[in-house]
């Protein structure tokens, strides 16, 4: 199982605008159970295939200090059987089903579970996904615990410490939400946290974060409309609502003077990373910031690509996005070099690119580009039906930051109305000298 | 199972029962006064398949270009997107003796700049189309990639693809930055565990020799000697008509694709036939271990396998689901084995690559380096199992529907289609391969797949590939810390060791 933290595309959202070409329509309805679980059903019946994606308003961001790693670590539990679904028999049904698609990921603000499967089999997916929301405690012992704490622990070792670049990733992210904001720490928390979770703690958590009238249920693809919503109910309707959890203060961040780190890793090539924390999710500036990312490195053809790439050619690679969090998105520009090239020098090179977009904004035409590419990616997305951003993954993504699944045509028409001056106005805003952090990573022994 | 009954109904008109009557509740136990019956009682049994729909994988149409080039394809009018892939044969199998890398910087040199277009120019004219233009080269092909809008979009953009495809400009200034570009990827690679596990595993069971044996990129000291002539040389003889297909998925119709790409493709000169160059058979191999040291790591990353078999081959179908079986699920007894057991790994999985000449079977996991050893030890013994024990016919059907009942997953977006169908001009499958690998895979009999298990999971002749530490100190669960010699204890596994 993944976790999104570092890895997350911001899902990009929308639809195409240019001449001639129809916008598809994202039909959907929403209700909701007398369990305060909330249901998204969108029909499409070109595959016999259907997915089940469900989103529980609970992430890295609910932890309390010392506890860090809680959600992701559910993602796995989630997996490994529950009152009715024996133990390890998660992946094999679904497996054996024909299940194309099976996974989970953990962010700051969520954390969701998806499958998509042979339509056949969609009662399958159900009785899974309400048997772990319903009866999970049933069957948590310390032992599934403990296996599972080890499993993460492995899985932190693989995605993180075993990755060049991995850890300075992690304590690049700690330096934008420093302690103790709830973002502090990683998604998939740390060893000692992990170490010292109880099975009291656990269950605790789960209770708190996890019944229906926390989550949200779509289900996009081909299903029977006819019988849908009765068979949501027989699997989803008698699992009792439980107390709503109190909303957890998502402090903004306010970084005053800059934050440096430079760290040294086994890595072959320098790097840098350059971060902001900007506007909560879907607030001014996010949809500037979104294509600013865009103008500065989306293509070959972008500002730090064309200066740093192409005609310095001081960098290997260089990476641009706004990264939208309800508690303050964060705008990362990452720049690694060629060989032979430091930190310093990298830094350098790149510092006046990105300012240069404060003083100089984007022409018409370069944010022109930067929308049709947003908006072509994003029609790309929905034609997959459920996660990593596809169809029932947009949908709940709306639903969450903003209550309203249908809010496509609202996002295309919030990134259609950026203008060059608007862009100009939230890097001036949010990309400054005294707010940013900057991470130096060297490889170990110098630059090669 | 209910599904062979219900095979053959169409089963969007059913109405499942539930849905008719209340639930029935479990029978009761026997009558204990005290004891309510439980309302949930009901969900101890996991509902089966409903009846399942009628589908079958898409085939291929066929139109062909002028000069003969042939475009396969899939409509699909759900979106207003169209995903077209230029196949060349010109992967790294066409790489010149000791011009690994070659291939593949031909490709990515391609939209670095044609006649009339600068590399910067090309990416801001696709994006503002609202197009993604890529070129890469793999093993079999060079692949020319292009994900536009339908409608008045697509025909700017599929000219982007031709400027790209027929005029690429090979400049010198721009063949040096790529070079450099090249030889820095090569560095940073070194840096990723997997991907140094991955060169060794491939030169070890190939040798260095085989257009298999070195990475498609090449290595640092091959692709320092190419020379902008080189690139000149092999796309003047590979890149024409001849040696060249189209795959295209998305909103419009064969004829459509067909008048767009002939008015841009069709002029292509059809060039001298270039045999395919001969498959040469990798040594076979008596187990052993390789390692190569990876200073510092927290894990050990592991390869072990053996050759594996074209894609045409006929034994394909029980290759493949023989290594569902085995090393391909989640449920699989090595991944059980590792991750669910033992807790040593994150996951443990294995497979056969696609591949014209031959490929690998290969499982791939990194385990917690001071287990590095033992499990290796494991992933041999479930191989040594699944080579002994041929699978069951209930083993083979789980495998089987894993393949088979998730088929639809690979045509749910026009890049994945259109990704999937360059099988066809790749390994020189019909348009049809994908209704013909299903059924082929349906008819594997049990004997079959043992044979395959047999054959590709014999344990004495697996490569093991281990990057990791030489040795890692570990809590010895005493309060205290303990240091485990890795490669003595991979040496004490008897196999011939070899220290890279």
């Amino acid at each position: 199982m993944r976790k999104t933290l570092l890895l997350a595309l911001p899902l990009a959202l929308a639809l195409p605008a240019v001449a001639g070409t129809p916008a598809p329509e994202l039909k959907f309805e929403k209700y909701e159970l007398p369990n305060g679980l909330e249901v998204i059903l969108s029909e499409d019946r070109r595959l016999p295939l259907v997915s089940v994606n469900l989103w529980y308003h609970v992430g890295g961001k609910d932890e309390v200090p010392g506890r860090s790693g809680f959600a992701h670590l559910f993602e796995h539990i989630m997996f490994q059987g529950s009152k009715n679904v024996p133990e390890d028999r998660f992946f094999p049904m679904l497996e054996a089903a024909g299940a194309p698609l099976v996974n989970g990921t953990t962010d700051f603000d969520r954390t969701n579970y998806f499958e998509t499967v042979p339509s056949n089999q969609l009662e399958l997916a159900l009785w899974l996904e309400s048997d772990r929301m319903g009866w999970l405690l049933d069957t948590l012992t310390q032992e599934r615990l403990d296996n599972q704490k080890a499993v993460v622990r492995k899985e932190r070792q693989q995605s993180i410490e075993n990755v060049p670049y991995g850890s300075a990733e992690e304590q690049f992210f700690k330096a934008l939400f420093p302690a103790p904001h709830p973002y502090n720490g990683v998604v998939i928390g740390s060893h000692l946290d992990l170490e010292a979770a109880t099975l009291e703690d656990v269950k605790g958590f789960f209770r708190t974060f996890y019944p229906p009238n926390n989550a949200t249920l779509a289900i996009v693809g081909d299903y029977d409309p006819a019988t849908i919503k009765a068979m949501v109910d027989r699997y989803f309707g008698s699992i009792p609502k439980g107390a709503e959890p109190a909303p957890t203060k998502l402090p903004p961040v306010a970084h005053t003077k800059e934050t440096r780190l430079a760290l040294t890793d086994e890595v072959e090539l320098a790097k840098v990373f350059f971060g902001w924390v900007g506007p909560r999710s879907f607030e001014p500036g996010d949809a500037e910031l979104t294509l600013a990312a865009e103008v500065l490195a989306g293509t070959k053809s972008s500002r730090l690509h064309e200066a740093l790439v192409l005609k310095q050619q001081v960098a290997a690679e260089v990476k641009a996005y706004q990264y939208p969090l309800q508690a303050g998105s964060v705008f990362v520009v990452e720049v690694q070099g060629r060989p032979g090239q430091t930190p310093d020098a990298l830094e350098k090179a790149a510092w006046p690119i990105i300012e240069g977009l404060r003083t100089t904004p984007p022409s018409a035409e370069e944010l022109d580009r930067a929308k049709r590419s947003w908006q072509a990616e994003t029609v790309r997305q929905l034609q997959s039906l459920g996660g990593f951003g596809g169809r029932a993954d947009l949908l709940n993504y709306y639903n969450h930051h903003l209550g309203d699944p249908g809010y496509l045509p609202k996002d295309v028409a919030r990134i259609e109305a950026v203008t060059p001056a608007a862009v100009q106005k939230a890097l001036t805003d949010v990309v400054k000298v005294d707010s940013r952090v900057v991470v130096h990573v060297s490889p170990v022994g110098g630059a090669k | 199972m209910k599904r062979i009954a219900l095979a053959l109904t169409l089963a969007l008109v059913v109405t499942p029962a539930w849905a008719k009557k209340k639930p029935k509740e479990a029978p009761a136990p026997a009558p204990v006064p005290a004891a309510p019956v439980d309302p949930e009682a009901w969900r101890a049994t996991p509902p089966g398949p409903g009846p399942e729909r009628a589908w079958t994988a898409p085939v291929a149409q066929v139109v062909t270009l002028s000069n003969g080039i042939p475009v396969y394809v899939v409509p699909n009018p759900a979106f207003p997107l169209v995903s077209v892939r230029l196949h060349v044969g010109a992967g790294r199998v066409a790489n010149p003796a000791g011009k690994a890398g070659l291939a593949s910087l031909t490709a990515d040199l391609l939209d670095e700049g044609t006649s009339t277009r600068t590399a910067s120019k090309i990416a801001s004219e696709a994006s503002g189309l609202g197009a993604v233009l890529t070129t890469a080269g793999g093993d079999e092909s060079a692949t020319v990639s292009l994900d536009a809008l339908g409608g008045d979009a697509l025909g700017p953009a599929l000219d982007l693809m031709a400027d790209v495809t027929l005029r690429p400009a090979f400049a010198k200034a721009e063949f040096a930055r790529v070079q450099a570009e090249t030889l820095a990827a090569i560095e940073e690679a070194k840096a990723e565990p997997r991907d140094a596990a991955v060169r060794t595993f491939l030169s070890q069971l190939y040798g260095a020799a085989h257009p298999y044996g070195t990475p498609a990129i090449g290595t640092t000291a091959s692709v320092k000697a190419l020379k902008v002539e080189d690139v000149k040389k092999l796309y003047q003889g590979l890149y024409h008509a001849g040696n060249a297909a189209f795959v295209v998925s998305g909103a419009l119709t064969p004829e459509e694709a067909k008048t767009l790409l002939d008015a841009r493709f069709g002029k292509w000169a059809k060039g001298a036939q270039v045999p395919a160059p001969a498959a040469v058979a990798a040594a076979p191999i008596k187990t052993r271990v390789v390692f190569v040291e990876q200073p510092g790591a927290v894990q050990s990353v592991l390869r072990i396998g053996t050759v594996g078999l074209p894609r045409t081959s006929p034994d394909y179908p029980a290759a493949t689901l023989t290594a569902t079986h085995t090393a391909g699920m989640f449920s699989s007894r090595i991944n059980m084995n590792l991750r669910e057991e033992k807790g040593w790994s994150y996951g443990a999985y294995g497979a056969f690559t696609d591949s014209r000449d031959g490929g690998v079977f290969s499982v791939r996991t990194s385990v917690q380096a001071d287990k590095t050893a033992p499990a290796v030890a494991e992933v041999l013994k479930e191989l040594a199992s699944a080579a002994k024990t041929p699978a069951t016919a209930a083993d083979l059907t789980v495998a089987r529907d894993n393949i088979l009942k998730s088929l639809p997953g690979y045509f749910e977006t026009n890049e994945a289609t259109a990704n999937a169908f360059l099988e066809v001009p790749r390994f020189g499958l019909g348009p049809d391969s994908f209704v013909a690998t299903a059924k082929a895979v349906g008819a594997v009999t049990p004997a079959e797949a043992g044979a395959a298990a047999a054959r590709w999971f014999d344990p004495a002749r697996q490569l093991v590939v281990v990057v990791g530490p030489k040795s890692v100190t570990v809590d010895d669960g005493k309060g205290g810390t303990t240091t485990v010699d890795v490669v003595k204890s991979l040496q004490d596994l008897g196999y011939e060791f070899v220290a890279l």
